[in-house]
């Protein structure tokens, strides 16, 4: 187990390093901060000045490796625009990205836990071909179209809720609603693959020989093996709703971390963009590394090595 | 083992067919429940929406923005009318990541900036230049000039001003690492004579050093101490105080009793961001929001019918001219063939029909609110015979090949307007090749000078005077790599620029607007007006240069 550990940390730590390289690249050959940020009337000299002010003439190398070494103390650099440590910015955001996504975690198992077992439970019946053919939207409808017609629908027809910001509690329905419809849709599909799967097992037979009824088979007995490959795509799809909150804070306004990338990816601001893709990173790797670990703890007929 | 899967027969994909396309058409169908009056964009170019990182289907997007049906929910419950007591809820375009006018130099950070310091003077609604917090400023000879300020000025943290504060705001804002450097490249120095007169050395005469003087905050001498502080705060002699600031979610200024100029008549202003245009304007019709800015033109036809909202329509500053790149020979660098560029184009059919009829074509280069625009020149008139004849004449009866790089999503409807530029010109024998790409990519590969062809390219003057387009573009030491090579061009715009008695100087520019106009080194294309959504309880207008003044706001 130990072991297992060691290699899992090591492999991440490799993982990072490719990453770095890769944002740090591209993001300096899509681009020049420092002409967005000056007057249009700059001078060349100008725009030259501020970019050796900013170390941004130095040879590619060089550059990496002050990031990588200032990296390894914690310091992420500083936001070109807010002058300020990327990490802190990062930091204060988090949250908001977390309650969101969260939100949106959390009404996605509320739906398509019952959705999946009723789906399996009744397989080919209306409720499944319902829930089929909503998961498959949910999984196909781009979510900037979505939010836009909810934030229509009930924030300036129905006036329900608010329509974008983050205001007041029910701010975050209907940005949580956008953004959980994706994993919503997966996590129902899974489940019901999996429970139908296990439907079809040996104990179930038994368990029905032995007369007991129908909905304590399903629960009790099937749905603790089918759970498991859902709780792998449960986890995964935390990371994917972290990625998937750059589109939904944007189209609402949500004060997340996925809005400030995506502005900061429009602005050419390097150090945020790097110090937020990183943290991404960070994020998802421990996912999937808690995914593993609960797996593991789950099913004993797993070990890891 | 038995098949777990359902057999696709035909009744059960009549049914999901059924169940899909009920639910898929449900929410369009409730949007778009108004026969749509705007036309779908002919490509799939995304609506107007600048960040959006995945391009909408056209028709679904097209439905939701041209309804009539919300405006008359909206009718249904009043907008939030209120007294003194309730402050103004801004939206603007895009976060504020830090109050300093100085490094931060977009409309957002100096909309905040400006209500909470002052700078000497300012420009007006018609933009005409006004005292602030200085009083008189005179030219003392050709290459100095005398301001004097008001002694009964006070910082929010109650430090009386005095000029002290105006040189170490010049010298914060001149520093090597500060943008708004560019604007003071021809004053010399700045010196203070006494507590309430500062001395000004210009390197050339300087005509417009009052709008000069509009772009110099004054900051606190606190502030200036620890500038990391405008991450957090700012404090100023200006109308309002701020109070709060949360990055990502919102700014908060409370007005200043004893504002020196006169206490504004509302409670304060609280800034927000919204990037997504649709998201702004439901903000708006929600009554979340008091004034939103840069609507897309669907949605300013949906805020001009609405009973709870109105329009500010601004004449804006912000031309949109396509600049020729003559570097490469002909056929671009003959007169001839850009004046038949500029025949061949119904700039009149593309502003009424794709722009809604928010923008006025622009002749030339000044806009009509500046001085120094020649009312007498008049565009080029819509006429793809004469081109054809330019061209033939030129040499080019049968036309040719040309890039044409534009953004898309940056200004109103800018690349549909380029589809229908290219189109026709492809009338005329001329075809164009539309290159796109988002902002940021474009503008830096522009401003290398790498575009060859015909390029889009967004020009404002927020200072209020036509000078620095003509020291970009037009004069052969810009500071772009386009510059235009020509003796008398430089010598017209030099004569326009100097000039400091007033009827020689406008003298000056007109003559070298007719220059422009007849030597065409753009395809004169037009300035779009700024539209912004605004409560109809509140009495306020927007300015022509993207400034927002809160001052005397009232509702």
């Amino acid at each position: 187990m130990f072991s297992y550990l060691i290699g899992r940390l090591i492999s991440a730590a490799v993982t990072l390093l490719v990453v770095s390289v890769v944002v740090f690249v591209v993001a300096r050959l899509t681009g020049d901060p420092v002409r967005l940020m000056l007057p249009i009337e700059a001078s060349n000299d100008e725009v030259a000045r501020v970019r050796h002010d900013l170390g941004l003439d130095q040879p590619l190398p060089v550059q990496y490796v002050t990031f990588v070494t200032h990296a390894l103390r914690g310091d992420l650099g500083s936001s070109l625009r807010y002058q300020q440590p990327a990490l802190s910015i990062i930091l204060g955001r988090l949250p908001a990205t977390a309650i969101l996504a969260a939100t949106a975690m959390a009404i996605a198992l509320v739906v398509a836990i019952p959705a999946g077992i009723i789906s399996a439970a009744r397989p080919g019946g209306l409720a499944d071909g319902t829930a089929r053919t909503v998961s498959l939207l949910g999984q196909a409808l781009p979510a900037y179209w979505l939010g836009i017609m909810l934030i229509i629908v009930f924030a300036v027809w129905l006036r329900w809720l608010p329509a974008a910001g983050a205001s007041s509690p029910s701010s975050v329905v209907l940005p949580a609603i956008t953004l959980g419809l994706w994993p919503t849709a997966r996590i129902s599909r899974v489940l019901r693959a999996s429970l139908l799967e296990a439907l079809h097992g040996e104990y179930v037979r038994t368990a029905r020989a032995k007369g007991l009824s129908e909905s304590r088979v399903v629960l009790q007995h099937a749905l603790r093996n089918a759970l498991l490959p859902a709780v792998t795509v449960v986890g995964l799809s935390f990371g994917v709703v972290f990625g998937g909150a750059i589109i939904t804070e944007t189209v609402f306004a949500w004060p997340g971390v996925g809005r400030l990338l995506l502005d900061a990816v429009s602005q050419r601001d390097f150090p945020l963009v790097q110090a937020i893709v990183l943290t991404f990173s960070v994020l998802f790797l421990l996912i999937n590394l808690g995914v593993d670990l609960l797996y593991g703890a789950l099913d004993p007929r797993v070990r890891l090595s | 083992m038995s098949d777990d899967r359902s057999h696709l027969n035909r009744r059960k994909f009549l049914q999901y067919a059924g169940i899909g396309l009920a639910g898929g058409s449900l929410m369009s169908l409730l949007a778009a429940c108004a026969p749509t009056a705007a036309p779908a964009p002919a490509t799939s170019a995304p609506a107007a929406a600048p960040t959006s990182a995945v391009a909408a289907k056209p028709t679904a997007q097209a439905a939701p923005t041209s309804s009539g049906a919300p405006t008359s929910q909206a009718a249904a419950t009043a907008a939030p009318s209120t007294a003194g007591g309730k402050p103004i809820t801004v939206v603007q375009a895009a976060d504020v990541p830090n109050l300093d006018p100085s490094r931060n130099l977009v409309v957002h950070v100096y909309n905040v900036a400006d209500n909470v310091l002052d700078t000497p003077t300012y420009l007006d609604r018609n933009l005409k230049i006004q005292p602030r917090l200085a009083t008189s400023w005179k030219a003392v000879d050709d290459a100095t000039w005398e301001v004097k300020f008001r002694t009964d000025a006070k910082f929010h943290d109650g430090t009386p001003f005095d000029t002290s504060a105006v040189k170490s705001s010049f010298d914060y804002q001149t520093d090597s690492a500060a943008g708004s450097r560019t604007f003071f490249t021809n004053w010399a120095s700045l010196d203070v004579v006494d507590a309430s007169t500062v001395r000004v050395k210009t390197k050339a005469p300087e005509p417009y050093f009052p709008n000069t003087l509009s772009r110099l905050w004054i900051f606190s001498p606190a502030d200036l101490k620890d500038p990391t502080v405008f991450g957090r705060k700012m404090t100023g002699t200006g109308p309002f105080k701020l109070t709060e600031f949360t990055q990502g979610q919102q700014i908060t200024v409370n007005a200043n009793p004893t504002y020196c100029g006169g206490a504004p008549k509302i409670n304060g202003v609280v800034y927000r961001a919204a990037p997504e245009a649709s998201a702004r304007t439901a903000m708006l019709q929600a009554g979340q929001a008091d004034v939103v800015v840069n609507l897309p033109v669907e949605q300013a036809k949906q805020v001009e019918s609405s009973d709870q909202l109105r329009l500010g329509a601004v004449t804006g500053l912000r031309g949109v001219p396509l600049m020729i790149d003559t570097r490469s020979g002909p056929p671009l660098s003959d007169v001839r063939v850009r004046q038949a560029m500029n025949y061949a184009v119904d700039k009149d059919a593309i502003i009424k029909n794709i722009l809604g009829g928010y923008a006025q074509q622009q002749p030339a280069t000044i806009s009509p609110l500046i001085e120094g625009h020649n009312p007498d020149i008049q565009p080029y008139a819509y006429d793809p015979e004469k081109a054809k004849q330019l061209l033939s004449d030129a040499g080019y009866a049968n036309g040719f090949d040309m890039e044409f790089h534009h953004p898309t999503g940056r200004w109103m409807k800018d690349a549909e307007a380029a589809q229908a530029i290219a189109q026709m010109l492809g009338k005329v024998g001329i075809k164009a090749n539309l290159l796109t790409a988002e902002y940021s990519t474009f503008f830096n590969t522009w401003s290398k000078g790498d575009y060859k062809g015909m390029s889009m390219i967004g020009v404002t003057q927020p200072d209020g005077t036509a000078v620095s387009l003509f020291n970009l573009f037009l004069h052969s030491k810009g500071a772009w790599p386009f510059s235009w090579t020509d003796a008398q061009m430089d010598t017209l715009i030099e004569k326009a620029r100097s000039t400091l008695d007033q009827t020689a100087r406008i003298t000056a520019f007109h003559q070298l607007e007719q220059y422009i106009h007849d030597n065409a080194p753009f395809l004169f294309t037009w300035e779009q007006k700024d539209l912004y959504g605004i409560n109809k309880n509140l009495k306020w207008e927007p300015s022509s240069n993207e400034f927002m003044h809160f001052w005397d706001a009232t509702f």
